[in-house]
């Protein structure tokens, strides 16, 4: 379900940015066009205008023409001197205007305007020559003659000029529709294209908002399911110390009435009854010792928050452990090595020594037999990224390794795991007494101290490596 | 030979709400003998019935212990919660408070000492051990100390 919705959002926006990006080419490619048409439509318009002005000067020519033949008045040339000066310009205009294009017929019109407009000048030159010989017998019908072949001329150059207007006409009328078209198909096409990319850029926004809707909710009840799972552990380790503290009292006065009942009524009890009492008594003693024991184990989770560690000397800390078991020590002939160290740590002196103390308790439980036990403990720093198990956030850090070694009778590294479970044993109580919670109690401190301690392998007994993060 | 001369035989006031302790406590002051009247209340608010004359000792009268035993864990008033309010109260601040439970927590030892408890002690698990503590009870408190 998820996969689908954001394969879809994926495909949404990808359709709404083709979308775009076709807008984009199709307008430009529309613009140029229409602009093209545009531009064909002014030349049209143009060669209509300059057409209309030669026959405009072509007439302006006759005109001045006329006058002077009427009065002989050299001022009536002005407008035809002018005419002929503008007809050369026109004509080649109009010829540069027609020059490009592909229609032979009007190439063809154009030159034929050409030879009319020479020809009406030739004839208007004949004109005024004629003129001014008024007294030659044949004048007017020199005059009269020059005058019909002029008007011919002009007739013909008229019609000329309609038929190129007509093309063009027809011309410009094709274009404007073609223009029209064009207009009315890009506004189209284009309002569909913009439709589709707005609605496409909506559904894709419509699903995005979906999916962080979802993931917030999807946040909100991972940070309730922490604060439940939190809450509940903090329940369940009252429970267990309330529950251990609570069963404590009657185990007691179990344990006092049958010493009492043994002591005060041993001649009446007989032998077989006494053993059985015992039993009874030393069996309660290990329960007591269990309870105990469970009692520190979850008492270390309780000891408030980990923000009120302040910072200790480990090696302070490891002097004042050793000088608590100062009668042990010197009772099994153990040698201590420590290389005394100063490194500074966070944490509560108590459990740091708690920790020191279970480990040389069990370097002294667990010896080989007459053979002096030997402790060593050496001490480095190292970075997080040296750590075993260590986080992604932690190889930055920098972390004490304190390496614990005796020379006793060592822990097979199959159970490397199972020594740091509660109340987990490897050895029978008769064998060596004990109820299995010390390295369980260790691990305890040491996470709660943020750091990790592990079996290591060692040739002869047994090593720990513990590693607790240097404070600054 | 005692200092407290036998008209006048020491006050012990044990607070604790488990009979079988204060049988088992009144066993052992009686076959090691000592010289001294020991009371017994069932908790917490009874210490101050007791000390004020109220409720169920009112016929007694106001009586003023020269040693008082103290459980930790009782109903309706706890030890640290009696031990907080006679420290606390001019008439009675004097009276020295043995703390006497089940609890071995170094937190809770230290806290009650810190509160004004004159002796923290462990109930041990045997009658012997019993015995023993409340024969020490004896000798320091009635023999060896001057109560006031």
């Amino acid at each position: 379900m998820r996969k689908q919705t954001l394969q879809f959002l994926y495909a949404s926006l990808a359709a709404a940015v083709l979308l775009l990006l076709s807008i984009g080419v199709f307008t430009f490619r529309s613009l140029r066009s229409l602009i093209e048409q545009s531009d064909a439509i002014a030349h049209t318009n143009k060669v209509l205008f300059q057409t209309e002005e030669v026959i405009s000067t072509m007439k302006d020519a006759e005109i001045g023409q006329r006058g002077f033949i009427l009065t002989h008045d050299s001022s009536f040339l002005k407008p035809y001197v002018d005419a002929t000066q503008y007809l050369g310009r026109q004509l080649k205009l109009v010829d540069s205007l027609t020059n490009f294009r592909p229609q032979v017929v009007q190439r063809q019109r154009v030159r034929r305007l050409f030879y009319f407009a020479q020809q009406r000048d030739a004839h208007i030159k004949q004109l005024l020559a004629a003129s001014l010989e008024p007294n030659r017998p044949d004048y007017d019908l020199r005059l009269i003659a020059l005058l019909n072949r002029g008007k011919a001329t002009m007739d013909s150059a008229r019609i000329v000029v309609d038929s190129l207007q007509q093309t063009e006409k027809l011309l410009l009328e094709e274009r404007i529709h073609h223009k029209d078209q064009l207009s009315a198909n890009t506004l189209g096409l284009f309002t569909l294209i913009s439709l589709l990319a707005v609605l496409m850029f909506s559904l894709a926004f419509y699903l995005l908002i979906q999916e962080i809707r979802r993931r917030q909710n999807y946040e909100r009840q991972l940070e309730k399911t922490v604060s439940d799972l939190l809450r509940t552990n903090q329940d369940l380790e009252q429970f267990t110390y309330v529950v251990s503290h609570h069963l404590q009292e009657p185990l007691r006065k179990l344990q006092t009435f049958s010493t009492r009942l043994v002591q005060k009524h041993a001649i009446e009890l007989g032998d077989n009854a006494r053993f059985l009492m015992e039993r009874m008594g030393s069996t309660a003693n290990q329960m007591q010792t269990l309870m105990a024991d469970l009692l520190v184990y979850t008492g270390l989770g309780l000891h408030g928050d980990t923000t009120d560690f302040e910072v200790q000397d480990l090696a302070v800390v490891f002097q004042k452990t050793v000088e608590n078991h100062e009668k042990q020590l010197s009772a099994a002939k153990a040698m201590v090595q420590f290389d005394k160290q100063s490194w500074p740590v966070l944490g509560e002196m108590e459990q740091l020594e708690l920790l020191f103390s279970h480990l040389l308790q069990n370097s002294l439980k667990f010896v080989v037999e007459n053979q002096r036990p030997h402790i060593s403990v050496h001490t480095f720093v190292i970075t997080g990224e040296q750590m075993p198990f260590a986080t992604q956030s932690q190889h930055d850090e920098r972390f004490v390794k304190i390496v614990f070694t005796d020379n006793g009778i060592g822990i097979d590294m199959q159970y490397q795991d199972k020594v740091f479970g509660l109340f987990q044993r490897l050895h029978t109580a008769d064998n060596y007494p004990g109820t299995g919670v010390g390295l369980a109690v260790c691990k305890r401190i040491v996470k709660r101290h943020n750091g990790y301690i592990h079996l290591a392998a060692t040739e002869v007994g047994a090593a720990f490596h513990i590693y607790l993060p240097l404070a600054n | 030979m005692p200092l407290i001369s036998q008209q006048q035989k020491a006050v012990i006031l044990m607070a604790d709400d488990d009979a079988d302790d204060r049988y088992l406590v009144q066993v052992a002051f009686e076959e090691n003998d000592i010289q001294c009247e020991l009371l017994f209340v069932e908790d917490g608010s009874e210490v101050f019935d007791f000390l004020m004359g109220q409720g169920k000792h009112e016929e007694k009268g106001s009586k003023i212990p020269n040693l008082i035993l103290l459980d930790l864990n009782m109903p309706k008033k706890d030890g640290k919660q009696v031990l907080q309010e006679i420290k606390a109260l001019p008439a009675y601040h004097h009276i020295p408070v043995v703390i006497f439970t089940t609890s071995k927590s170094p937190e809770d030892v230290r806290q009650l000492y810190k509160m004004g408890a004159s002796s923290f002690i462990s109930k041990p698990s045997s009658f012997d051990k019993l015995s023993e503590v409340v024969r020490n009870i004896g000798t320091y408190w009635v023999e060896t100390t001057m109560l006031p």
